[in-house]
């Protein structure tokens, strides 16, 4: 009998004396498997992994993710955040990450990173809010940076361990849409969204001011067709109402908010086929995606907040006790959360600058004050006794107002109206930070498909 | 040595509880046709297992063409030349003839079947008598017809040495003498076939030489010529038994079930052609047939999991004719008919519940301990081991699963279920298909006590050893019709044997 | 040369056993992956499998991932036994949630809790059934594959929480496609106070599994759904309606999906309220086909695996944590546990032994 053979009998013994004597072998298992966790734990504490062996001058930060960091999106961005703020602070810094966690076991996550010593904790998604909340309440030493939410949203009082953080996109929008509004030739453009909640609201019609206020300087006549997903992931449906628009309104720009280049990828092919469609890159750079037709786009540096925040927290500046005062960060152009930019570096793709520049309006005295006043006198032209300037270096200015201290333009600025006909901003006026984060209207040159 | 195909010498094999081979020593000489002569369970499939490397031997020497062997797999079996032919054909249903016989095969080549391998299959047809229509779709041959599919794969795949294992328990009488016919020619042409059966006149229809086994031990081996029955029947069983006469009723009673003109369609054919039977009670009507003439899609509408396109089926229950077409099928076992199906293992158990759990298939065993909410399984259990003791079921215990019962043994639990529920009514098919010689003896002996007791017994059987045995009246099928009804008295083997095989 | 040899076993090994070794084989093996990205084994043990149960949240954790496996569990586990592939628990749980968000919010939203709970568990349960149901009728009276309507009914369960949260059932207050929050009668964490588990759900389900146990083995029904499970030709030879077993087996393992579906939203350390439908079912109806097998298809062995794969996927989360690895930690381990599952699913009925003659003979050399 060979040893494959004596196996084979063995194995069927005890496959026979499991039938018959079950309970005595499960109890031997269970005894095994008590031993090995024994085990477990003198080698654990041996290693010195135990909590006596921790060492307590490094900081600890974790961060919790919706989606996997491989999602090319929104939590890869994150990611890479975290990864700066780890390279550059890893003398006094660890951090680790979970990712694809969902509500439910996000309070389970906390516990078991504060289990680890983690006192910093950075809550990447809406959908965290509320567990955040929770554990900020039950683990008053420990920090919780919360991204994208506000008090407003909260089910009870902010505690003071529970901050807010957030890059805001919609001047980029705006930029965009001045873009779009230079680029359309049927003066049709449609955007995809994934969701109408206020924020991807508040993006569509800053993209629609923008591409307004191009048609005004241009002379055209611009409607703006929206439609959504129902999720911020899905490369198939986006593609597919992507196409709609194209064939079905005739639109030839299209913006998107969806955590995929489907739409990028789409326009090439049109582009590729004779019939150009214009993009932009959303979330991080698609330009090689559509060389030919990411125009520009928005991009995110979420590592400019988490540097902010990690130093202050290791300086001391932020402690659990100021956190709901001092961290509700909204940042922007000015502070550089944010990018304009087909690709990093790459405000405006090359192969659109010439058109840009040589797409020319009229402009007023307030405009010819603002190029002097940034020191663009050299973008207006004068022609027969008039002033003109292109669309290029109008974004161009617009961008350097928006990176200024004061703000010197906001797009949302009055009068607009929305498109029932209501004027929602009274001329001259700002929206404020409430009206921004809780927009349910829509723009007046607008019109949404999917309602 | 050099005329020896198989010298296998103290061959020992042992299962959980049981030793199935006991140091077995077996010739098989190049030319021949070898019976292995025992009763199921005396260990003989065991040793062909071994032969084909189905199963590992623990002990003993294996000399194949002269060689010592290891015969360690099914492909290291081919090699020598040895193929086991199954009891049931294992084919694809869906495909042909021709494509069943070289699946698996190396030099079939990658796009099946090419020309030459069609050939090389034609001329094995013929040179050998093997009547079957190679482009036929398997799902369409008869039973016969795709046992032959099995002797196109052994010669293909060059096999020297065939073993047959209960090869014939399901041909007709030509269709078993042409077997016969391809046998002879192959064992004379360099060959040599090992034939395994419990049957004592294939032995002498078919043997050269005959090694009877009993309870795994070799008893035995002779030339046929030089051998009696009464002495081989004494080596299988290790006494002589004499059969007994069955005592008969010579008056059949009232009617108790009436086939009216029948009609069963099949996927638009017609199987089942305009049958009436009547059938009394304290009779057993034999109903003979070639397999595949109707009688499965018969019996299965008669019990009432099939619905025949036209006729009426009445029987007499609880003294009151009743016409029965539409009720179903629990309606019917209910009521007092019983069925022995012919699939034992697919139809007539549930392998992976327990013995007891068989038992009560039916709902008809034990009742008061079912009716409540909850079974009632200790008082079943009680009642289920006085069975099994009472029907000389062989099992450890009523919890075993069926599955791990013998055939002979599951065929017993089956008609200790079917039995016990008291039928007046009893539908018997195939009822000793593949069983034993003690087996087939107690269940003649159980039906034979059951018509005494006044049931009304069909018995169907392609076996006509049984029907000439057991039956009151004789009627034969043959697609789908039935040829003629005989009394006992004036039925003849070769008169029937020719109604079963007539063509229209 | 090598020689894998495969022969069916004349009995088969015990689940108990096998079940036993692919839990131990795969926790083994996924700790032996993991010491190959330089993590040490024993210390990944202590903090995958031990830390996590040392903590009120663990547990909590582990009982509410735990309790919707073990009921959406057992319900596949009749399902299976009738031979019918319900893929479909995912679908069912959903319809179990929207049934609780129907009765908290619209139906009695004053009820007091002794009225409420009990309420949505039931609805729950009729809601599950139906989606279940629907599939059982379809196999019993049309023979359509189950496994392609279970599906489906996913997708449109699915379809349907999205229409209902951002639509007609969405919650003012927020933009987010959420419905409002259920009333505090119906929140299951709130009347168990101070224990950090749903009481009435873990009441409901340890039930529940003897009672399928039960159900499955000393009734009738349960006898018919086994035998039709086990052998439809001979079960329905003898009279067993094979369109009654498949459509009460799926109309009960839809209705416990259904009771798991009231168990995650209302059942929730979060606010109870119906939520988006990837942030409800979770793929756990999925994960349930994995706790079933490991447990031989018999309800109360559930008890103890669903407890188990509610640890795996904390202790996934665990090493995530302590090494920094990703989700891949958590799909190792039931990526390796499905992967030996099915390895012994047929070494359970067969011998298969291995030679490696090369290797052997370099052995004798020794």
């Amino acid at each position: 009998m060979n040893r494959a053979e004596v196996l084979n009998r063995n194995i069927r013994r005890i496959g026979v004396l499991m039938e018959e004597k079950s309970r005595f072998l499960i109890s031997i298992i269970i005894v095994a498997i008590l031993s090995a966790a024994a085990g477990a734990a003198a080698m654990y504490f041996a290693l010195g992994g135990g909590p006596a062996g921790a060492a307590p001058t490094k900081l600890k930060a974790a961060w919790i993710y919706v989606g996997p960091i491989g999602d090319i999106g929104w939590t890869y961005a994150h990611n890479y955040g975290r990864l700066y703020v780890a390279g550059k602070f890893s003398s006094w810094l660890d951090t680790t990450y979970v990712e694809s966690v969902t509500a439910a076991d996000f309070s389970a996550c906390v516990n078991l990173l504060i289990e680890k010593g983690y006192t910093i904790i950075f809550a990447t998604s809406f959908e965290f809010l509320e567990p955040s909340y929770t554990a900020a309440l039950q683990n008053p030493n420990v920090l919780f940076f919360h991204c994208s939410g506000w008090d407003i949203y909260l089910p009870g009082a902010q505690p003071t361990n529970l901050g807010f953080y957030f890059a805001e996109f919609y001047q980029l929008y705006y930029l965009n849409g001045l873009m779009a509004g230079a680029l359309t030739t049927s003066g049709k453009i449609g955007y995809v969204a994934a969701h109408y909640i206020p924020e991807v609201v508040r993006h569509i019609n800053a993209f629609a001011l923008g591409a307004l206020e191009a048609a005004k300087y241009l002379n055209k006549s611009i409607t703006i067709y929206v439609t959504k997903i129902g999720s911020w992931y899905n490369p198939d449906v986006a593609r597919s109402l992507a196409s709609q628009l194209v064939s079905n309104y005739g639109v030839d720009v299209i913006a998107f908010t969806e955590d995929s280049y489907a739409i990028v990828q789409f326009c090439q092919e049109q582009f590729d086929a004779g019939n150009p469609v214009y993009t932009f890159s959303h979330y991080s750079p698609m330009y090689t995606y559509g060389p030919n037709v990411t125009v520009s786009g928005q991009l995110v540096h979420w590592e400019v907040i988490y540097e902010d925040i990690i130093s202050k927290v290791y300086t001391g500046t932020y402690n659990k006790d100021n956190l709901k005062d001092k961290v509700d960060y909204w940042w922007m152009l000015r502070e550089g959360a944010v990018e304009l930019g087909a690709d990093f570096g790459m405000p405006i793709n090359p192969n659109f600058i010439k058109k840009l520049n040589t797409t020319l309006f009229e402009i007023d005295e307030k405009l010819e004050a603002e190029f002097k006043a940034f020191g663009m006198e050299k973008a207006i032209i004068v022609q027969d006794g008039k002033k003109y300037a292109s669309i290029y270096n109008l974004v161009m200015l617009r961008l350097k107002e928006m990176r200024e201290e004061s703000t010197v333009f906001d797009p949302f600025t009055g009068p607009i109206y929305d498109n029932a006909g209501n004027l929602r901003v009274l001329p001259g006026l700002r929206l404020n930070r409430y009206e921004l984060w809780t927009m349910d209207w829509f723009v007046s040159n607008i019109i949404n498909l999917a309602s | 040595m050099n005329n020896l195909a198989i010298k296998a010498v103290g061959i020992t094999k042992r299962f959980p509880g049981v030793t199935a081979n006991d140091n077995v020593s077996f010739e098989l000489r190049v030319g021949e046709i070898h019976v292995l002569l025992g009763e199921n369970g005396a260990g003989k499939t065991t040793l062909m297992n071994i032969l084909a490397g189905l199963y590992s031997k623990d002990s003993g020497e294996i000399y194949v063409w002269g060689q010592k062997v290891e015969i360690k797999s099914p492909q290291d079996a081919l090699k020598l030349g040895i193929y086991l032919v199954p009891q049931t054909p294992k084919l694809v249903r869906s495909m042909t003839v021709l494509e069943n016989v070289v699946i698996g095969l190396k030099k079939a080549g990658i796009i099946l079947p090419t020309r030459k391998v069609r050939d090389l299959v034609e001329g094995l047809t013929k040179s050998y008598h093997i009547i079957v229509d190679i482009d036929a779709p398997v799902y369409r041959l008869s039973a016969s017809e795709q046992k032959r599919i099995e002797l196109l794969k052994a010669l293909i795949r060059h096999a020297r040495i065939l073993i047959f294992d209960e090869l014939t328990t399901s041909l007709s009488p030509s269709e078993k003498a042409d077997l016969l016919k391809f046998m002879r020619k192959f064992a004379r042409s360099g060959g040599a076939i090992i034939f395994v059966t419990h049957k004592m006149h294939e032995v002498f229809e078919v043997g050269d030489r005959v090694t009877v086994m009993r309870n795994g031990r070799v008893v035995g081996t002779f030339d046929v010529s030089e051998v009696t029955p009464d002495k081989l029947t004494e080596l299988m069983f290790g006494k002589s038994i004499k059969p007994e006469s069955i005592p008969r009723l010579t008056k059949p009673g009232d009617v108790m079930f009436r086939i009216d003109n029948l009609w069963v369609d099949l996927d638009g054919y017609k199987c089942v052609r305009g049958v009436s039977l009547d059938l009394h009670s304290g009779e057993i009507l034999g109903l003979a047939g070639v397999a595949g003439n109707g009688q499965k899609e018969l019996v299965e509408t008669i019990i009432g999991i099939r619905q025949p396109s036209k006729g009426k089926i009445y029987a007499k229950l609880n003294g009151k004719f009743v016409d029965i077409t539409d009720k179903p099928t629990i309606w019917r076992l209910k009521s007092g008919i019983s069925y022995i199906p012919e699939d034992r293992i697919r139809q007539g158990i549930i392998p992976d519940m327990t013995v007891m759990e068989n038992v009560i298939l039916g709902f008809r065993f034990s009742e008061d301990a079912i009716s409540g909410l909850l079974i009632n399984w200790s008082k079943i259990k009680a009642q289920v081991s006085e069975i099994i003791k009472k029907y000389e079921i062989a099992t450890p215990s009523a919890d075993v699963l069926a599955k791990y019962l013998s055939g002979g043994n599951i065929q017993k639990l089956i008609i200790a279920r079917e039995f016990e529920s008291k039928p007046t009514i009893l539908i018997a098919f195939n009822p000793t298909l593949g069983l034993d010689a003690s087996s087939t003896r107690y269940i003649w002996e159980m039906l034979i006590e059951m018509r005494n007791k006044g049931a009304a017994i069909l018995l169907i059987s392609e076996d006509l050893d049984e029907i000439l045995s057991l039956s009151d009246r004789i009627a034969v099928i043959s697609e789908g019709e039935i040829r003629g009804i005989f009394s006992r008295e004036e039925a003849r083997l070769d008169d029937i044997g020719r109604l079963m095989v007539r063509a229209k | 040369m090598i020689r894998i040899i495969i022969k069916k076993r004349e009995k088969e090994l015990p689940y108990a056993y096998s079940s036993t070794i692919v839990i131990l084989v795969s926790i083994f093996l996924s700790l032996v992956v993991l010491s190959f990205f330089g993590i040490n084994p024993m210390i990944a043990l202590w903090e995958a499998f031990v830390l996590p149960i040392l903590t009120v949240y663990g547990w909590a954790n582990i009982l509410y991932n735990g309790l919707i496996l073990l009921l959406c569990g057992v319900g596949l586990v009749i399902a299976f036994k009738a031979g019918v592939w319900n893929i479909g628990a995912e679908g069912q749980m959903l319809m179990g949630a929207i049934a609780a968000t129907w009765v908290s919010l619209y139906l009695i939203p004053k009820a007091p809790s002794i009225v409420m709970i009990p309420s949505m568990f039931i609805v729950g349960f009729l809601f599950g059934a139906l989606w279940g149901f629907i599939a059982g009728v379809l196999k019993a009276k049309l023979g359509v594959n189950e496994v392609l309507t279970t599906m489906m009914l996913n997708y449109i369960a699915y379809q349907i929480v999205y229409y209902l949260v951002m639509g007609p059932w969405a919650n003012p207050a927020t933009s987010y496609p959420v419905s409002k929050p259920f009333p505090e009668q119906a929140w299951l964490l709130s009347v168990s106070r101070p224990l950090p588990v749903s009481v009435p759900t873990l009441i409901l389900a340890l039930t529940i599994a003897p009672l399928v146990h039960l159900m499955l083995f000393r009734t009738k029904l349960g006898y018919e759904i086994r035998a039709i499970g086990s052998n439809p030709i001979a079960a329905r030879t003898y009279g067993i309606s094979y369109a009654k077993a498949v459509i009460i087996s799926m109309l009960l393992s839809g209705g416990l999906a259904g009771l798991a579906g009231v168990h995650a939203v209302a059942g929730s350390i979060l606010t109870p309220q119906l939520r988006r439908p990837e942030q409800v079912s979770r793929g756990f109806g999925f994960v349930a086909i994995l706790v079933a097998w490991l447990s031989g298809i018999k309800p109360l062995p559930v008890i103890f695996t669903s407890i188990l794969m509610g640890l795996v996927f904390l202790a996934g989360f665990a090493i995530q944590i302590s090494f920094a690895r990703g989700i891949g930690s958590t799909h190792l381990f039931t990526g390796v546990m499905l992967l030996i599952l099915s390895i012994m699913e047929t070494y359970r009925r067969y011998e298969i032994s291995v030679r490696i003659h090369a290797l052997r003979r370099i052995l004798r050399w020794f």
